[in-house]
């Protein structure tokens, strides 16, 4: 495999193991590692967060990995999966 | 309801005083400043509406008590009412010295009341609560006179929770217009509330009427109201059925009117539903005295009786031009507006979809023609639950995964409690029921969730998510989400002796709505040491006949420290060999084994206690009809 293809699926997997830790170990999201999917829903019936749950996630990833997350990504649109809280964190992470 | 107000004592953005703030309103002065207690920078506003002369030191600790001492001092001196002197507190998270409870028992001592002693905390609508509560207290015949209301402090903790939720305005707090968000307030404020027959009686001089009061519960979400508006409607059409005042009759409301842009929207859809109209001279002096949490309600009942005492209303302070789905005029000027105002409605809604109305008559009203028969209240159904483990599989369709410890033994108790009316409640029902929770403390989870949150990221970014936990009704309102409990809610302590005074307080409430058909009681007790667990037991009551089930019935007295005998001796029951006797002692989980006893051998049976400032006696009666 391209080694940089290698190197974004490594950065995805850990930022996929932070968010994970963030909802159980925060959000009291009651379920094991794996089985919080990259594409569950974080509101509604996924993963049964609010508006609020979501601030917290936002501020604690920032925290854990050091960077300033967009105003945009506290809209529902970036918060809708953890697939797309991660984007938005790879996304500040490419960015010059 | 005829309750007369006979006094008043304020502590505000403008002082120590009533008449400092009556000035200030005639002026159209502002009473938001940069706040001096601590550094600002972090967080997106630097205003406040701070009390002047308590900027730091030793006074800044205890502010809340502070404001209390002299809003209480000034309201009993004015109206020197006479015999046994409740005191119903209102207060929220910016009181950090001790709990709810002992804030209001050293209040009471200080001003020297011998009544029962409650504290109300259900966040931003606690005083207008405590008000409520008060003229039921009267109502029911319980005590000769209350000083109800409310003190909160701003603290940095309260300044930064508001912040990370983004709910603080850059600029001052603009109620009902651009830019959006809130401004921080605090201070005190006191009401003495006496019977209007017996006022008059006196000579005491009336400053205003109550007619009625409400509380409801959204039921929706930790911190956003429902949008809809029903939460809001429901109360305050609820407070003005039991004032028994028509919807066109409203001359005036004064609004929560936060300057948020969820509450504004959601309110205004509330009143306009209630009142049956789309315009209502309507007013929030948030930006002028800025949100005072849990002082916020009576303070703005205060600013209101002080402006119509001169035939006029408050105004909407910082008002430039009306929002999208908000009043358009509400009163947007600097100073108060003329108008002529006979009867209004004072209205405050909280974290946790916590609402609570009042309505008030600015002259006499006969009192009601036919005297009332009380009905009957019947506990139709008890509950508990203990440990952690097990909690989940007692309630397999209910999702408990979300809530925190207590949360979590408060839902198991009630739904036990609603028996076949849960554990979901469904359909009508839901806004039929309610819930009132005898607690003292946040829970220790999210206590703990705060703390860990502001060390490891600064006070500026702490948990927001914890910060909506840690006002004490965060218990109640997680249970009451859950299960769709949308009647009337409320949070209040009396130390260690909560559970039963909350029974008393919701039998009241009962007794007093015809419109609610029951409410559950609940207790908690979270144990303190690690890895402890703790209880919770809940008992349901109803007004007689309103669900389909039915037990035995309930009468309920409540008396002022050391005066257990004279509770006992109204339900007909003997006095105590001593207050400590077990025969008469007992808690709300005391009660499950009453019940339990007169299921098998019928009769009749006495529960009494007396912890702290107040003595409560409760007699369980089973009849032929209430097996």
């Amino acid at each position: 495999m391209n080694p940089q293809t290698s190197a974004y699926l490594e950065r995805r997997r850990q930022v996929l193991a932070e968010v994970r830790d963030i909802l159980i170990t925060r959000l009291k999201v009651e379920r094991a590692p794996e089985h919080i999917d990259p594409d569950a829903f974080l509101f509604g019936t996924g993963l049964g967060l609010d508006s609020v749950d979501a601030v917290e996630l936002v501020v604690a990833l920032e925290q854990r990995l050091g960077l300033k997350l967009p105003e945009g990504a506290r809209t529902l649109r970036s918060l809708r999966t953890v697939g797309t809280v991660i984007d938005q964190v790879l996304g500040v992470e490419e960015a010059p | 309801m005829r309750v007369a107000v006979t006094g008043l004592g304020v502590v505000s953005a403008f002082g120590v005083g009533a008449a400092a703030l009556r000035l200030a309103l005639q002026e159209g002065r502002g009473g938001l400043s940069p706040v001096r207690h601590f550094d600002t920078s972090p967080y997106p506003s630097r205003l406040a509406g701070s009390v002047p002369g308590f900027d730091g030191g030793p006074q800044r600790k205890n502010a809340a008590f502070e404001f209390a001492v002299r809003a209480g001092t000034e309201a009993l001196a004015q109206a020197r009412p006479r015999g046994s002197v409740a005191l119903v507190l209102g207060t929220s998270i910016g009181v950090t010295d001790g709990t709810h409870h002992a804030l209001a028992e050293r209040l009471a001592g200080a001003l020297g009341l011998t009544g029962p002693v409650i504290a109300i905390t259900t966040a931003c609508c606690s005083s207008n609560n405590a008000l409520g509560l008060g003229a039921e207290l009267l109502e029911a015949g319980d005590v000769d006179a209350v000083l109800a209301g409310g003190t909160d402090q701003i603290t940095e903790e309260m300044f930064a929770g508001f912040s990370m939720l983004g709910a603080l305005s850059a600029g001052p707090c603009a109620p009902f217009s651009l830019p959006t968000g809130t401004t921080l307030g605090e201070g005190a404020g006191f009401v003495v509330l006496e019977r209007a027959g017996e006022a008059a009686a006196r000579g005491a001089r009336t400053l205003s009427w109550v007619l009625g009061e409400a509380l409801s519960c959204d039921a929706m979400h930790e911190v956003a109201p429902d949008a809809t508006g029903r939460g809001v409607a429901r109360c305050v059409g609820s407070a003005l059925h039991q004032a028994q005042v028509a919807p066109a009759a409203v001359d005036y409301v004064n609004a929560h009117g936060t300057g948020t842009a969820h509450n504004d929207a959601a309110e205004w859809k509330g009143l306009t539903t209630a009142l049956g109209r789309d315009s209502v001279l309507v007013s929030s002096t948030k930006g002028t005295l800025g949100h005072a949490q849990g002082a916020a309600g009576v303070l703005e009942i205060i600013a209101s009786l002080l402006c119509l005492e001169d035939g006029r209303v408050p105004s909407t302070q910082n008002f430039a031009g009306p929002r999208n789905r908000c009043p358009g005029d509400p009163v947007g000027q600097a100073t108060p507006r003329a108008a002529t105002v006979q009867r209004w409605v004072a209205t405050n809604s909280a974290f946790w979809g916590a609402n609570a109305s009042l309505v008030f008559s600015t002259q006499e009203v006969p009192t009601a023609p036919a005297a009332r028969v009380r009905p009957r209240i019947v506990v139709a159904g008890f509950g508990s639950a203990a440990g952690t483990a097990e909690l989940q599989r007692t309630l397999p369709r209910v999702d408990l995964s979300a809530l925190d410890l207590p949360s979590r033994l408060v839902t198991c108790a009630v739904a036990e409690a609603l028996g076949g009316l849960g554990p979901v409640v469904k359909g009508e029902l839901r806004e039929g029921l309610g819930l009132f929770l005898g607690a003292v403390a946040p829970s220790r989870d999210a206590r703990t969730r705060f703390d860990a949150s502001i060390e490891e990221r600064g006070m500026a970014k702490l948990s927001a998510e914890a910060f909506t936990r840690m006002v004490t009704s965060a218990i109640g309102g997680a249970c009451a989400r859950l299960l769709g409990l949308r009647g009337p809610f409320t949070t209040l302590t009396s130390g260690f002796g909560s559970g039963l005074v909350a029974l008393a307080c919701a039998a009241r409430y009962l007794e007093l709505h015809d419109d609610v058909r029951g409410v559950v009681v609940a207790s908690v007790d979270e144990r303190e040491e690690p890895g402890a667990t703790g209880r919770a037991c809940a008992v349901l009551l109803a007004r007689e006949g309103a669900l389909p089930v039915t037990g035995p019935l309930l009468e309920v007295c409540l008396a002022g420290a050391g005066h257990l005998a004279q509770a006992l001796a109204a339900l007909g029951a003997p006095p105590p060999a001593s207050t400590d006797d077990a025969s008469v002692s007992g808690s709300l989980e005391r009660l499950g084994g009453v019940l339990q006893a007169l299921r098998s051998s019928g009769g009749s049976r006495v529960v009494g206690q007396s912890l702290g400032a107040t003595s409560c006696a409760v007699r369980l009666t089973c009849s032929p009809e209430n097996p």
